[in-house]
């Protein structure tokens, strides 16, 4: 079987400091409004026993993207070599409807009209580096590598890979 | 109370305007098989808005998309035929080429400038307008059916995610259709006959307009019973922030007020004081409610919300849609 990259989030390690978001957008020139790498703050309970915990999430790059089977124009594509889905924005007619079919409503539309979201770092893989958010981030909390190696990694911790029928290949820690 | 609007009015236009020229084409085709040259004009007449239709429906979805002229290039965009975009693209594009050809064939302008330059014997001329009538009612179905499953396909939109779907935009387009056919028929057509088939036309839209109200109550019902998600979606509808124009509009103009128009034309009530007002009445707000069920059903695709176990073990409920 080919292999499928993938991340691994530990959430006790997250210190809410946006290096990953902001390293995502500077390696990709991403435009304003646009997060390809989002780090969302998930509160829980109620008055007067609140709390949030806090988690970087970005395109789960599917084993069964619902996205690519949706897209028209055949611009969305899984990669064979690393599981990475990524989008051909010169074939994107920007019609949204990926958007629709992407549980996790991950695909965004910039100003050229056209898809784009995390494309795993394919040109940083390429040279065997580790995606920029990975590398960024200052706590360790963000993991990058095959789903075989991040679940041989994360099995000491309480975690569990994202459950879907599309196969997200990310696996979360507390 | 949000509701979906990343696709917004230009595309409930679309699978307005798609479903109408769609109905529309299906009811002329079907009269013209079944009564020849007699009602010509409204035939005509119905081929032409069918096509039009169609074609300002599909620039309605060209004008929403990032790439407008991308999306033009047909045989370069529409390539990945697993997705329901895809075969309904080329459906319409069949729609549009099938719809103005047959309109083509019942204009007596075009059909003498054809035969005075090439040799074109009337009874080819019928032959053709068979062959399109009978290919093009396959084809309007299925762009009718395809409008609702465009929205159908996306598993994660559970309110969408339904045969019921397809099924009540289908009934709408077929409702529409012969709703605007009617509305020439009684006010353009100026055949002996005329009568005979407004008499026809009336009847068969409140046959319509029946399965239409059941399919839609049914599609309701069964939504209002299925998963969280979809009972949020529907409750937007009957009980929540789109109530107002659902309950009014759709359900009021849209579905009663043609229903008791074709009652009263059909049993001969006002017939004469309000020949053209009360018609014209039934058409605009059977035309009203099409459109604003297309938006309405838009609005109220809401995202299903997705938390799987094993994952809530983690993080006590959390929603990954932002």
């Amino acid at each position: 079987m080919a292999k499928q990259y993938g991340f691994w989030i530990e959430i006790d390690r997250c210190v809410e400091c946006y290096a990953c978001e902001v390293a995502c957008k500077a390696e990709h020139n991403v435009d304003l409004g646009i997060k390809w790498r989002r780090v969302t703050n998930v509160w829980s309970g109620s008055f007067p026993n609140v709390t949030f915990k806090t988690i970087s999430l970005s395109c789960m790059h599917c084993e069964k993207p619902a996205c690519e089977a949706v897209c028209p124009t055949g611009a969305i594509k899984k990669q064979p070599d690393t599981g990475a889905v990524t989008v051909d924005q010169t074939k994107c007619i920007g019609c949204h409807y990926c958007f629709f079919a992407c549980p996790f409503g991950v695909p965004q539309y910039g100003k050229s009209g056209a898809m784009e979201k995390c494309n795993l770092c394919v040109e940083r893989l390429a040279k065997g580096q580790e995606p920029k958010c990975v590398s960024t981030c200052p706590g360790n909390a963000l993991h990058f590598g095959t789903m075989e190696e991040l679940s041989k990694m994360a099995q000491e911790k309480a975690a569990k890979k994202l459950a879907a029928s599309t196969q997200p290949s990310v696996i979360v820690s507390k | 109370m949000t509701i979906q609007n990343t696709w917004g009015w230009l595309v409930a236009v679309y699978l307005f305007l798609g479903g109408l020229g769609a109905g529309a084409f299906v009811a002329v085709a079907v009269i013209s098989l079944a009564t020849g040259e007699r009602f010509k004009s409204t035939v005509r007449f119905g081929a032409w808005a069918s096509a039009i239709a169609i074609g300002v429906g599909t620039l309605c979805l060209l004008i929403d998309v990032g790439k407008p002229l991308r999306a033009l290039v047909l045989f370069r965009s529409f390539v990945h035929f697993g997705s329901w975009m895809t075969i309904g693209a080329w459906l319409l594009f069949g729609a549009i080429l099938f719809d103005g050809l047959f309109a083509l064939f019942w204009t007596e302008p075009v059909l003498q400038w054809v035969g005075a330059r090439w040799k074109f014997p009337v009874e080819q001329r019928k032959a053709f307008r068979v062959i399109l009538a009978v290919l093009g009612i396959f084809i309007n179905l299925g762009v009718a059916v395809y409008t609702g499953v465009l929205l159908g396909a996306p598993q994660f939109r559970p309110f969408w995610h339904t045969w019921w779907l397809p099924a009540l935009f289908t009934a709408s387009a077929l409702d529409t259709g012969v709703g605007l056919v009617t509305g020439y028929a009684t006010l353009g057509e100026r055949s002996e006959k005329a009568y005979a088939l407004r008499n026809v036309l009336e009847g068969c839209i409140i046959v319509l307009i029946l399965i239409e109200a059941s399919v839609l109550y049914l599609y309701l019902s069964h939504m209002l019973k299925a998963s969280p998600d979809a009972v949020r979606s529907a409750e937007l509808l009957t009980s929540g922030a789109l109530r107002v124009p659902f309950w009014l509009v759709v359900v009021g103009l849209g579905l009663a007020v043609p229903l008791i128009v074709c009652v009263t034309q059909l049993g001969g009530l006002l017939r004469k004081r309000a020949a053209v007002v009360v018609p014209l009445i039934g058409l605009v707000s059977c035309l009203i409610g099409g459109w604003t069920l297309r938006y309405l059903v838009l609005s109220a695709g809401l995202p299903q919300m997705l938390a799987s176990p094993a994952l809530e073990q983690i993080l006590q409920g959390v929603k990954f849609i932002p």
